[in-house]
């Protein structure tokens, strides 16, 4: 019952401690594996299949001694393994190399374009929240309801549709016809004034969308922590409903649900890539798209594996939270 | 209390009904909708831009072609599409799901891991790469996009419903028995296995619809004389400002399709398992 209750005994909090630390170390060991896996299978995939990159940049034009010199250039005429050899090497010291048509290092571009993307996702993801959290718990609540069945349907609306219609219809509606907000562009880093018109856009559309899913994970955990005897308990000792939603049964709910957060977060990532296209913003999306298009091995290279990380530390931080917020997950 | 419960029950399976009549009417429309076009889907005209009227329903695209048209020709083309990759997903990810729950050890330990890699890309991500990397015309490097990005989803539920099949009783009875691995694992496992394969791939079915428009519309999907919906979309996209209903007419037919076979999966999750009822997978 105590452990129920989201309390936990504090004679036994340094050996749950101890546990934490050997379990995050753990962890993070198996993130590293996991990203030093993309990378490794990107840069085989990216150059066993067929299809040269310096032939593909240059054009159908291009004379054979152009792309012989491209090629070595670009170091993409050494052997493979010596290949992956230097780029590993490189890429513990934080080089990703050079982008190749921009001559400009990966770092600095995934460093300059990230900070957007970041700002869109979280800034979505908190939108998706707000609009998720009170709508699931309204539909849990009034379950069966009308209210309910609104709910729902507006989320199965949400989840049938693709998030670059929804960005284009909506930049549409606003920007264009409207003219409320830019069509195009980023909000400037150091001017606050900027973020409104910038990020109010894209994020709407990435809240609403993933708002759509998270709702209907919200209202069934909802639903399951409603039905537990401890809320009949707290019910019969005359508790407010009020009482019972907030201090019982959302407390317990709070595990699932930063795992929602976690995911609503990997989701977001993902609209991001479509919704900068979408909004010409700068962003790592929109940087990875266009190097996709003209095979910028480095590039790609670079944004998959600052994506995968960010998934991977997404992933990590929500089974951490998990063992912090529910004691019985800790102690099994 | 428990006339109201029932009375949901009813309207969920309500919903899901309304979701397989209108998946029924998705698939007679791919079957039969080319036959019913008034024009070719790629038929030009001099009416270029035409907004929606009683010649044109949807009105007409920059080239003059009839939108209507290129949406009830595509409609066979984007379900084929879906369905081809849904197969493949589902055929290699139940494998693997399968493999990873069965095997022990090492074995087990790599298809697990090969999951979590594959899942750490976002999948429209992983088809993004996919598609630039196999560099073949026509519609094979769609089709490899789209499936390669939901296998490793597909193989970890797979991979969930597994196990607990592996503890039971009729299992262990088998093992005794003496039957080989492929016997139990292709006799016992896999038929136990129908139900969550149907509810995914009616779950991926809106997914595969989504991710080939949202490819086509960063114009690495569909070639450009392959109809796709998503393909009209994004050849309508130049035109927002002039002629929207390029976008929003095949866009809502994007949505009716998704909503379709999301309505139709959700019931069908209901139907075998009543227990996960609303707990959708993710997508992306």
């Amino acid at each position: 019952m105590i452990s129920a209750l989201g309390l936990s005994n504090p004679d036994e909090n340094w050996v749950s401690e101890a546990f934490l630390i050997s379990y995050l170390i753990r962890r993070i060991v198996s993130g590293l594996i996991t990203i030093f896996a993309i990378v490794t299978l990107v840069f085989f995939a990216l150059r066993l299949l067929p299809g040269d990159p310096a032939e593909v940049w240059l054009g159908d034009y291009a004379t054979q001694e152009l792309i012989e010199s491209t090629r070595a250039k670009w170091g993409l005429d050494k052997p493979l393994w010596g290949q992956y050899a230097t780029y590993m090497d490189h890429l513990v010291r934080g080089d990703l190399g050079d982008s190749l048509p921009m001559k400009v290092s990966v770092a600095e571009l995934l460093s300059r374009h990230f900070p957007f993307t970041l700002r869109l996702v979280l800034i979505g993801t908190v939108l998706s929240i707000l609009i998720a959290l009170p709508a699931g718990i309204a539909a849990a609540v009034r379950q069966n309801s009308f209210t309910d069945l609104l709910i729902m349907l507006s989320s199965f609306f949400f989840i049938s549709m693709p998030s670059f219609w929804l960005g284009l219809i909506i930049l549409f509606t606003f920007s264009l016809r409207l003219g409320w907000f830019p069509t195009m562009g980023g909000e400037q880093g150091g001017n606050w004034m900027s973020y409104v018109p910038h990020l109010t856009l894209p994020s709407l559309c990435i809240g609403i969308r993933e708002a759509g899913l998270i709702s209907r994970m919200v209202r069934s955990t909802m639903i399951d922590t409603l039905s537990k005897d401890y809320i009949d308990v707290a019910r019969s000792k005359g508790l407010s409903e009020w009482s019972i939603l907030y201090k019982h049964a959302l407390r317990n709910a709070l595990a699932p649900i930063v795992s929602l957060v976690g995911m609503s977060l990997a989701l977001s990532l993902a609209g991001a890539i479509v919704l900068e296209v979408v909004f010409s913003r700068p962003g790592l999306g929109r940087l990875y798209v266009n190097a996709v298009a003209v095979r910028d091995y480095p590039l790609i290279q670079g944004c998959i594996l600052v994506m995968a990380a960010s998934v991977v530390v997404i992933n990590m931080l929500v089974d951490v939270s998990y063992g912090i917020i529910d004691p019985r997950i800790r102690h099994q | 209390m428990i006339e109201k419960i029932g009375r949901w029950k009813l309207f969920r399976s309500r919903l899901a009904v309304c979701g397989a009549i209108m998946s029924l009417l998705v698939v007679i429309l791919s079957l039969v909708g080319p036959l019913l076009a008034p024009y070719g889907p790629s038929e030009f005209s001099s009416q270029l831009l035409r907004p929606p009227s009683s010649n044109h329903y949807f009105g007409t695209d920059g080239h003059g072609r009839d939108v209507f048209s290129r949406i009830l020709g595509g409609s066979r083309i984007t379900l084929v599409l879906s369905l081809t990759t849904v197969f493949i997903s589902g055929l290699i990810g139940t494998f693997w799901g399968l493999f990873a729950a069965y095997t022990k050890g090492a074995a087990s330990m790599l298809l697990n891991r090969s999951m979590d890699v594959f899942m750490s890309f976002p999948a429209i991500m992983l088809a993004l790469f996919v598609v630039a990397l196999v560099r073949t015309e026509g519609s094979l490097p769609l089709i490899i996009a789209i499936s390669l990005a939901y296998i490793p989803r597909f193989a970890r539920v797979i991979y969930g419903s597994t196990l607990p099949i592996l503890e039971e009783d009729f299992i262990l009875a088998e093992k005794a028995l003496g039957a080989g691995h492929l016997r139990i694992l292709l006799g016992h496992v896999l038929p136990n296995l129908a139900a969550p394969i149907t509810v995914l791939m009616s779950i991926y079915m809106p997914y595969s619809i989504m991710l080939e428009s949202t490819l086509s519309f960063l114009g690495l999907g569909a070639p450009p004389d392959v109809p796709t919906w998503g393909r009209i979309i994004s050849d309508g996209k130049a035109y927002m400002k002039v002629a929207p209903w390029l976008t929003i007419f095949p866009g809502v037919t994007i949505i009716f399709a998704a909503l379709a076979f999301n309505l139709l999966g959700d019931g069908l999750r209901d139907v075998f398992d009543p227990r996960s009822k609303g707990r959708l997978l993710s997508g992306s």
